[in-house]
């Protein structure tokens, strides 16, 4: 991983190649990579899907070794979005085989001079960029098909569907899976349509001849990796809650809570959420044949994944997310799994994030498109989005623009960027992540669930606003930091109540790169990726005033709680004073 | 009124053909503590790590006087 490979798609006479070394990116990886070369090189007011927008595709620093969860990919660019800087986050395959080719990055430059679509080839012999305009148009799955004929099944892929070929501001960009199935995606913030604009269908990474990454220290790095997966099996969520139901465990709890978004963003409670909770999904897919424990990338050990398969038992689509089954299920009132799975293949068959779409669907609800709870309405709407109609485009620019269609004054985004599960009324830490993240909206970028609702890393009352701001500091800062390690960002519930565990992390990576990071190392560089995001936002135009909520959650009660959102401006303002 | 009870995840095993979609309805005749009705429906104190009444974070010692919602989780996680 000790270069970087440039393919700049406006070159004249076609796509060019060219493999540079690391320079000031040295010690960099995923999100640290991603933003710290958007920072550099792409000028804030670029238009995002212009020849100045950059998309760059990094493993973190921890991937292609033998250490347990280090297969996250980092997606970063300009956001069509939100127009700040984008990082988005995929576990599946890709990270994995990129880093064991020797890359640090990909950045796809420049603007194609005509709409040629092009399919990227990289193995031990090179990169291969190569016209492909028989692939226009095909959805991720049969897309994968086709690479599977052409390349056997042990390359991994990352891909766009015709979303992304749309270049709508929800489009993802498709990683393959174990099974090299489309389905674990970059979702947020509309990467699709980056990678769309520079022309690209898909990057195929074949890692045939390469070897695993070695350590400085190899007797070291395998202590360390060891300890690391007896601390992850150690935690009872982990080793035990994750694996056994997946994140869709979380229904029944952000509902029992009163903060689990229903019928866009009206109560938090939602009658119909037995149906379709994490406990009754892993029952229908054991019942079914599928599977309910399935990790989403090799080297995982938590596997909080699955395969959800139909009535018949035929595969439908991966076990959706806690996220994907409030999006698609209690925001729009549907409680019936089977169509959220529908749901959830259509939008990894298109490439488009679940989060944005099932916002989406909801705001389209209350405009009055579709009645709440009717679930052949949403699959149609988003059968729209897959179709390319006029009306399809509108949705496939996410909540905010769909709101601003219909005049929808409920549109739950920040920076246009739709909010994930959590009722920010009713878990008051996630409020400040959504409303300060550079990110736009986004639970992952500070998830003060975890404190305010697990109990995990300490408890901070969800339903008050004192102590929220310095939680989603803390956190954000984490998490900058983990999303750069190229760790799945799960492995926060055993570093944060297990010392010993959160050592072995830090040993991992200073046997592997003969460092000596402390906890303070930790804090200072995850602090340094969030001041070079936040300094693009500035230059981009994101202000303080972007940094905060939609009015009606201060003035409007949720229920059962009966509370708004109440963290003062001034409080929000101080987030990123440290 | 009853206390109605939900159970999650792995304690549902605990109590024989539990009802998901109601949950159980237990009558008090006396007020009692959270960890008081769970020795009363046999579910092992160790197994729990997050208690709501009414939707609000809760403990074992906090008493229950009927007409509350109780929520029981062992530990969780995920998003």
């Amino acid at each position: 991983m000790d270069k970087i490979l440039r393919i700049d798609m406006g070159a004249e006479g076609g796509p060019r190649a060219t493999e540079t070394k690391l320079g000031a990116y040295t010690g960099l990886g995923g999100r640290a990579m991603t933003s710290g070369i958007v920072s550099k090189e792409v000028p804030p007011l670029c238009h995002p899907l212009g020849e100045d927008n950059k998309l760059v595709i990094a493993p973190g620093l921890l991937g292609g070794t033998t250490a347990a969860m280090s297969g996250r990919l980092s997606v970063g660019c300009k956001s069509p979005l939100t127009g700040g800087i984008k990082e988005a986050n995929s576990g599946g395959q890709p990270a994995q085989v990129l880093a064991r080719l020797g890359y640090a990055a990909i950045v796809l430059e420049g603007k194609p001079k005509d709409s040629t679509l092009y399919k990227i080839l990289i193995n031990k012999d090179g990169v291969k960029i190569t016209p492909a305009d028989e692939l226009k148009g095909l959805g991720n799955y049969d897309l994968i098909d086709k690479m599977k004929s052409l390349y056997g099944d042990k390359v991994a892929c990352i891909s766009i569907g015709p979303a992304g070929e749309m270049k709508l501001s929800a489009a993802s960009i498709a990683c393959t899976d174990i099974e090299m199935r489309p389905t674990r995606h970059a979702g947020r913030g509309g990467v699709g349509a980056v990678m769309g604009s520079k022309g690209v269908k898909v990057i195929v990474l074949d890692d045939a001849g390469m070897k695993m990454r070695s350590p400085k220290d190899p007797e070291k790095f395998k202590a360390a990796a060891k300890q690391f997966v007896e601390g992850l099996r150690k935690h009872p969520v982990t080793g035990q809650g994750l694996p056994a139901y997946g994140t869709n465990v979380l229904t029944n709890v952000i509902n029992e809570a009163g903060a689990y978004p229903t019928h866009n963003f009206m109560w938090g409670r939602f009658e119909g959420c037995s149906a379709i909770s994490g406990e009754t999904q892993a029952e229908t897919e054991t019942a079914r044949g599928g599977l309910a424990t399935h990790g989403c990338h090799r080297g995982c050990v938590i596997k909080c994944s699955g395969t959800y398969v139909n009535k018949d038992g035929h595969y439908l689509t991966k076990q959706p997310e806690y996220e994907t089954v409030w999006a698609h299920g209690g925001n729009c009132g549907i409680s019936d799994l089977d169509a959220i799975a529908m749901l959830d293949r259509m939008d990894d068959d298109f490439g488009l994030d679940t989060i944005e779409m099932g916002a989406t669907i909801g705001v389209a609800m209350e405009a009055g498109l579709a009645k709440f709870g009717d679930a052949d309405a949403a699959i149609n709407l988003l059968k729209e989005v897959g179709n390319g109609t006029p009306l399809g485009r509108i949705l496939g620019n996410g909540a905010a623009f769909t709101g601003k269609a219909f005049g929808v004054e409920r549109v739950p985004v920040v920076k246009g960027q739709a909010m994930p599960a959590y009722d920010p009324r009713g878990i008051q830490g996630m409020g400040v992540t959504y409303a300060t993240s550079t990110m736009g909206a986004d639970h992952t970028a500070g998830y003060a669930v975890m404190t305010n609702i697990f109990k995990v890393g300490g408890f901070v009352d969800p339903l008050t606003p004192e102590g929220q701001v310095e939680l989603s500091r803390n956190l954000q800062i984490t998490t900058a930091f983990i999303d750069s390690s190229g760790m799945c960002l799960f492995i926060a519930f055993a570093i944060s109540d297990q010392p010993e565990t959160f050592q072995t992390f830090l040993d991992m990576l200073n046997a592997f790169y003969g460092l000596s990071l402390t906890a303070d190392g930790v804090t200072a560089l995850g602090k340094s990726v969030l001041k070079k995001e936040r300094q693009f936002n500035l230059d981009a135009g994101l202000s303080a005033e972007h940094d905060r909520l939609p009015a009606f959650f201060k003035k409007e009660t949720l229920p059962p709680h009966n509370i708004t959102f109440m963290v003062k401006d001034q409080d929000l303002d101080t987030v990123f004073n440290w | 009124m009853p206390v109605q009870v939900f159970l999650n995840a792995t304690l549902r095993k605990r109590v024989k053909s539990y009802d998901a979609a109601g949950g159980l309805s237990i009558s008090l005749s006396r007020p009692v503590t959270v960890a008081g009705l769970c020795d009363m429906l046999r579910i092992p104190k160790g197994e729990i790590k997050l208690i709501m009444i009414d939707g609000r974070a809760a403990s074992l010692e906090n008493e229950l006087k009927g007409n509350e919602r109780v929520g029981l989780f062992p530990p969780v996680g995920g998003g």
